[in-house]
């Protein structure tokens, strides 16, 4: 790999310990996809959640910042394994929260901003097309590299290494041709709303498989939140960090812009059936009992939370069901002040700000039933020994309501 | 006793001697218990085996990208692999052997997946990325 004479003083450790480090990370990476090169990066998006980096991360972090480690580019944090709201109320969890509050410390004395979310679109953090970043959090990445036509691998601690150094190796998703799609996907039924995108999610990482897929026929360019629910169902399924909507994403104006020249592609047909299918594939309850229910993963918009507002109307949640939004602190603070929160809470709504229930430190129990509108949760969750209901959002409402599963 | 010779490249360096532990499964970091190094990857060829001191092979790294955290909290418990051989290294395996500072090499030839066996004793000088197999009787 070609390294400038500062990319190489940084290497050598000229620039300090945690740039060395970083440096080091920035080119085995690059070595293992014979990059030619490191490219700068224009933004940074970082996953820190204590669940997943353990005391091992946290140590890491705070030794970065202690030695000197700055952020060097825009760096936004993704969830953690807590809400900020409630830490410490818990006499069991003060301990792993405290892991969770040093790792985000550290984080921010480096200079990242505090957004807590993996959905940093809401707050209108959006990568200009053809730049390059180094995006953490899967469900992002299509977004990132689709939607929006920037560049982005899907990153772990490589992440943390570009933000140090403002680098990311050349390789993958940063190299034009790399993008092209490879498979034509079809969709012939009429597609609404984020629970209908986050099914069709699902199936077009199935159809895809280890193709970028082309996809067409959708009758309207998709609103964010259905967008969203969208890429971060497809990301569960498919380890593809990109996709195209031809007439809707920014490198598919027409399908032959979006194609491999040259590739004959063949063409897979997603209909109400296969939509129907993928609803039934996470279904693991046994019977109808209903322990929690998840929204918001994605992060819901405020939007979101007034359409469970308002489908939910006079009703109360039965006691024995615990229905949990999760949302950005942002959208937390703004639905709290509008008094929107207090009627919720009176409806056994709750907030779950900055956080979500598969990382959060107050595990579900195995055994219980978790319902959500969410493929990604589901997916997830059932890996947990914690039974799975996937459902519309409004079915999510009724039966929280009725304290069971309302098939 | 058959010796055989390997060559591949370097992606983290290190000299070390063990025993080969062989999957021809991708593996999940994140799935490894840290406390034991013991693989909890469900359906996974190695679930219930300890990662722990061994030569460590397999095609390429799979699951969470927090699987590069968890291989630097293997090596702080001293129940990391001593050394990983992959196929082809992806890049949560090696931000994590970097972190970790577990030796890794990869795109080896002859195939080390279908050619090492588990128990094998490996020499593993990662920075000039050669492999030596020691075995005892006929390959």
């Amino acid at each position: 790999m070609n390294l400038t004479t500062h990319q190489q003083e940084m290497l050598d450790g000229t620039q300090g310990w945690p740039r060395q480090l970083a440096t080091r990370m920035l080119v085995a990476v690059g070595r293992a996809y014979d990059a030619d090169r490191l490219i700068p990066v224009h933004s940074v998006h970082l996953g820190l959640s204590g669940a997943s980096m353990g005391e091992a991360g946290m140590r890491l972090f705070e030794t970065l910042a202690a030695r000197g480690g700055r952020f060097v580019v825009p760096t936004t944090l993704n969830i953690l394994s807590m809400d900020r709201r409630t830490a410490g109320a818990s006499a069991q969890l003060r301990d792993l929260e405290s892991v969770q509050t040093r790792i985000a410390d550290a984080c921010l004395a480096m200079g990242a901003a505090p957004s807590f979310t993996c959905n940093p679109f809401l707050l209108g953090v959006t990568p200009q097309r053809d730049t390059s970043v180094a995006w953490n959090e899967s469900a992002t990445a299509p977004y990132v590299n689709g939607m929006l036509g920037a560049r982005t691998n899907r990153e772990g601690a490589t992440a943390l290494a570009s933000a140090l150094t403002g680098l990311t190796a050349h390789y993958g998703m940063h190299i034009p041709r790399n993008r092209l799609g490879t498979r034509l996907i079809v969709v012939d039924t009429p597609v609404h709303g984020p629970d209908m995108f986050n099914l069709l999610g699902g199936a077009v990482a199935r159809a895809a498989e280890a193709h970028i897929p082309v996809i067409e026929g959708l009758d309207h360019t998709p609103t964010l939140d259905e967008m969203t629910a969208f890429c971060a169902a497809f990301a569960a399924i498919s380890p593809l960090p990109m996709l195209h909507i031809v007439g809707v994403t920014a490198e598919a104006p027409t399908r032959a812009d979006a194609m491999l020249p040259g590739h004959v592609a063949d063409v897979i047909r997603i209909d109400a059936t296969t939509l129907a299918q993928e609803a039934r594939r996470y279904d693991t309850a046994a019977d109808t009992t209903l322990d929690v229910v998840a929204i918001g993963c994605p992060h819901a918009s405020v939007a979101q939370v007034r359409e469970i507002s308002d489908l939910l109307g006079d009703r109360v949640i039965a006691d024995t069901v615990r229905f949990w939004i999760q949302v950005n602190r942002a959208c937390a603070e703004e639905v709290e002040g509008s008094g929107l929160a207090a009627r919720l809470e009176r409806r056994n709504v709750r907030l779950l700000s900055d956080s979500c229930v598969h990382v959060a430190y107050d595990e579900i129990p195995a055994g219980r039933t978790l319902a959500t509108n969410s493929l990604k949760i589901a997916y997830l969750t059932a890996s947990h020994h914690v039974r799975v209901r996937l459902g519309s959002l409004a079915q999510c409402i009724d039966s929280a309501v009725a304290g069971r599963w309302r098939g | 006793m058959t010796t055989l010779v390997f060559q591949g490249d370097c992606l983290v360096e290190g000299r070390v001697s063990g025993t080969a532990l062989v999957t021809d499964a991708d593996l999940a970091l994140s799935l490894v218990d840290a406390a034991t190094g013991i693989v909890r990857q469900p359906g996974h060829p190695l679930f219930g085996t300890s990662v722990a001191g061994r030569v460590l092979i397999f095609p390429s790294g799979s699951g969470s990208s927090s699987g590069s955290y968890r291989l630097l909290h293997l090596a702080e418990r001293k129940t990391a692999p001593i050394a990983i051989i992959n196929v082809q290294a992806n890049a949560v395996v090696t931000a994590g052997a970097v972190l970790g500072q577990v030796p890794l090499l990869h795109k080896l030839a002859p195939d080390p997946i279908r050619t090492i066996k588990s128990g094998d004793t490996v020499d593993v000088n990662a920075t000039p990325g050669v492999v030596v197999v020691r075995r005892d009787g006929d390959a």
